[in-house]
C-alpha cells in the first residue's frame, strides 16, 4: 500500500510538471490542463506498472543489470501505450484529441526516457529488497544447519558403545570418556547459539572430541597439531572447524584402516588460515559431505569475499579456511 | 567341529577393539556358545568365514574399505548372521523390511542373547536365512563400493575400483581387466555395474563397462558405430544405445 501512495504522487507531481510545459490543442483553463495532465500521467503510469508486473516473474531468472536492461524497451513500450489510451480517453471525454501524432512521437520519446529512470529506480529498489530477503534467508539456514549439525547421532552411539565396554575394563577411562561426550554435547549445545566465539573455545571442543575418537579408533588414529599459540583469542563462528576435523576422521581413518589427521592453524597477511589435512588417498568415495558445503556456505555469508573455503584433493586431502584474523573487541567485520 | 561338544560357534565382526570386547565379555557369560574367532574388517570377515565356517556371524555394518553387506554380498554360503550397528537409518529399514534381526550400539545383553536364540533357529533351516540374506542384499544394493572383494589364485584380494580399466561379461561371471591383471568375477556384469560408481563407470555394451578416467579416444565407425581405445589400448565396442550417452559423458 506505502508503495502504490508512493506511486501515485510520483505521477501527481509528474502530471503537475507537465501541466505547465503543456499548451493544449484545444483551448483551456489550467485546471483543464491539469486534469489532461493527471490522465497521461496515470495511463503511462499504470500501463507500465502493468508491463512491468507482467515481466516481473519472466525476467526474475536473470541477473539484476540484466533485468533492468531488458525493462528499458519495456518501458518504452509501456509509455507508448499509455499515450495511446491517454489520448483516446480524452477524445472519449472532450471529443478532441489532445495530442497531434508529432507530440504523440515528442510524449514518447520524453515520456519514455522519464518512465525508464522512474521505472529503473522502482525495480532497483524492488531487487535490493530481494537480495535483502537472500541473504536473510541464507543466514537463517545456515543457522538451522548448525542446530541440525550439532546432534549426530552416530557419534553419540558409538561413542556410548565404547564407554560401555570400558566400565567393566577400564573405570577410570570410562569416566572420563563420559565426561569428555559431556564436553562435546554441552559446546554444541551452548556455542551453536553465538554468532562468534575464541578460537581456543572450538579448539578445546575438537580435542574432546578427538579424545571420544582416539578411544573408539585406539592406534587407526594419528593427529599432529600445528598451532600458533598467539592466535587463541581470535574470533572465529563456532563449528568452523570441527565438523572438518570430523569429516577427516570419518573419510581419512574410520573408512580406511588408518590414517593421520593434521590440523593446523597459522596467521598470514592478517589472514587466519586453518588447514585440515588427512593422508588418506583422494579416491571417489572420499567426496566431502554436506557438513562442509555448510562451512562453505556459512563463510560466504559472514566473511563475503574476505573469507574462503577449498579443498584441495591432489594427493592428501586438504581443507584450507581462510579468515580474516579478528579480535572481540574491534569491529572489524562489516555488517550485513 | 567335534559333534560332542554341541556349542554354537560365533564370530565377531567389527573394526572397534572396545566394541568386540564388550560382545566377548558379553558372550562369554553363555554356556551354550563358543567364540572361534574375530574380525577387525570386511576383508577378515571373509578370510575368518572361509576360514572357520562360524554357525553364527555378530556382523558390524559400517567398516573400513567393505562394509557388512559386501561381506555378506560375497560368501556364497554366509552363515546366520546378526547385524549390529550404531546408527543407520537406511540399514536397519532393510532390516525391518525383511524381518531380520539387528542389535543397536549400545547393545544391552538381554537384547544381544534374544537374537542369538532366534539365530539358532536359522542353524538349522540355513536356506530360509539365505532367502533372507538375498533379500536384504537386494535391498541395499543401490549402494556402490570403493573396493571389490575377488577370489584370486594367491588368495581373496580387495580390489579398489579406481584400479579397474574396463570390465568384459561371460555369461554368468565377468572378467576385471586392470594395468597389469585380469580378475575373475563370481557373479555377473550386471552385479558388477551395480556396485560401481556412476561416476567413474559406464556400461557402454550389453559386454562390457569402462572406467571413463582410462579412455584414450572415441574412434567412429562406419555406419554411426562406435568404438572406445581404453588406456591399455584394447578397443571396446559401443552399442548404438549407449553412444550418445557415452559422448555426454566425455563431455564430446
Amino acid at each position: 500500500m506505502k508503495e502504490f501512495i508512493l506511486y501515485v504522487i510520483v505521477l501527481l507531481i509528474v502530471a503537475l510538471m507537465f501541466a505547465f510545459i503543456y499548451e493544449p490543442t484545444v483551448s483551456a483553463n489550467f485546471q483543464q490542463t491539469f486534469l489532461i495532465s493527471v490522465l497521461f500521467s496515470f495511463s503511462i503510469g499504470f500501463t507500465n506498472k502493468t508491463i512491468s508486473n507482467l515481466a516481473y516473474k519472466t525476467i526474475k531468472k536473470y541477473k539484476p543489470w540484466q533485468r533492468i536492461l531488458i525493462n528499458m524497451p519495456l518501458l518504452f513500450i509501456g509509455c507508448f501505450v499509455g499515450i495511446l489510451i491517454g489520448n483516446y480517453i480524452c477524445y472519449l471525454i472532450f471529443n478532441v484529441y489532445p495530442l497531434t501524432p508529432k507530440l504523440i512521437t515528442g510524449l514518447t520519446i520524453g515520456g519514455g526516457i522519464f518512465s525508464t529512470i522512474l521505472g529503473s529506480t522502482f525495480l532497483l529498489r524492488e531487487i535490493s529488497s530481494e537480495l535483502k530477503e537472500e541473504t536473510r534467508m541464507a543466514r537463517l539456514q545456515a543457522s538451522i544447519k548448525i542446530l541440525q549439525a550439532q546432534i549426530n547421532p552416530h557419534f553419540l552411539f558409538n561413542s556410548l558403545a565404547s564407554v560401555q565396554s570400558l566400565i567393566h575394563k577400564d573405570p577410570r577411562k570410562a569416566e572420563e570418556s563420559l565426561a569428555a561426550i559431556s564436553e562435546v554435547f554441552r559446546y554444541s549445545m551452548r556455542r551453536g547459539q553465538k554468532d562468534f566465539i575464541e578460537l581456543y573455545e572450538e579448539i578445546e571442543f575438537i580435542k574432546q572430541f578427538l579424545y571420544i575418537e582416539e578411544m573408539r579408533l585406539g592406534s587407526r588414529l594419528k593427529v599432529i597439531w600445528d598451532m600458533d599459540e598467539g592466535l587463541m583469542n581470535c574470533r572465529i563462528p563456532p563449528f568452523l572447524i570441527q565438523p572438518v576435523v570430523e569429516n577427516a576422521v570419518k573419510y581419512g581413518v574410520e573408512k580406511r584402516k588408518k590414517g593421520t589427521v593434521k590440523i593446523s592453524v597459522k596467521e598470514k597477511n592478517d589472514k587466519l588460515n586453518i588447514f585440515v589435512s588427512n593422508n588418506g588417498r583422494a579416491d571417489v568415495h572420499l567426496v566431502p559431505d554436506h557438513s562442509l558445503e555448510n562451512i562453505k556456505k556459512r563463510i560466504e555469508v559472514i566473511y563475503g569475499k574476505k573469507g574462503s573455503f577449498e579443498i584441495n584433493t591432489n594427493g592428501e586431502v586438504k581443507v584450507a579456511i581462510s579468515i580474516p584474523k579478528q579480535y572481540h573487541k574491534n569491529k572489524g567485520v562489516q555488517e550485513l | 567341529m567335534s559333534s560332542g561338544l554341541d556349542k554354537i560357534r560365533v564370530l565377531i565382526v567389527d573394526d572397534e577393539k572396545l566394541v568386540r570386547d564388550y560382545l566377548k565379555r558379553l558372550i562369554g557369560e553363555r554356556s551354550d556358545i563358543n567364540i572361534v574367532g574375530e574380525a577387525t574388517d570386511g576383508a577378515e570377515a571373509i578370510s575368518k568365514v572361509q576360514e572357520l565356517v562360524p554357525d553364527i556371524m555378530l556382523l558390524d555394518i559400517q567398516m573400513p574399505e567393505l562394509d557388512g553387506f559386501g561381506v555378506l554380498d560375497f560368501l556364497d554360503n554366509p552363515p546366520p548372521t546378526i547385524f549390529v550397528t550404531a546408527y543407520d537409518e537406511y540399514a536397519i529399514q532393510a532390516f525391518e523390511v525383511n524381518a531380520v534381526d539387528y542389535i543397536l550400539k549400545p547393545v544391552t545383553k538381554k537384547r544381544l542373547f534374544d537374537a542369538i536364540d532366534k539365530a539358532k533357529i536359522y542353524i538349522q533351516r540355513k536356506e530360509l536365512w539365505e532367502s533372507k540374506a538375498t533379500s536384504i542384499l537386494n535391498h541395499v544394493r543401490t549402494q556402490t563400493v570403493s573396493k571389490i572383494p575377488l577370489n584370486t589364485r594367491e588368495g581373496f584380494k580387495l580390489l579398489s575400483v579406481e584400479e579397474i580399466f574396463w570390465v568384459k561379461a561371460d555369461g554368468d561371471y565377468a572378467s576385471i581387466h586392470t594395468e597389469n591383471n585380469d580378475f575373475f568375477y563370481n557373479k555377473n556384469i550386471k552385479h558388477l555395474e551395480s556396485r560401481l560408481p556412476s561416476d567413474l563407470f559406464l556400461r557402454v555394451h550389453r559386454s562390457y563397462i569402462v572406467n571413463l578416467r582410462e579412455i584414450k579416444e572415441l574412434i567412429s565407425n562406419v555406419g554411426s558405430r562406435y568404438k572406445l581405445k581404453m588406456i591399455d589400448d584394447t578397443e571396446i565396442p559401443v552399442s548404438r544405445r549407449k553412444a550418445r550417452k557415452v559422448k555426454n559423458k566425455l563431455k564430446i
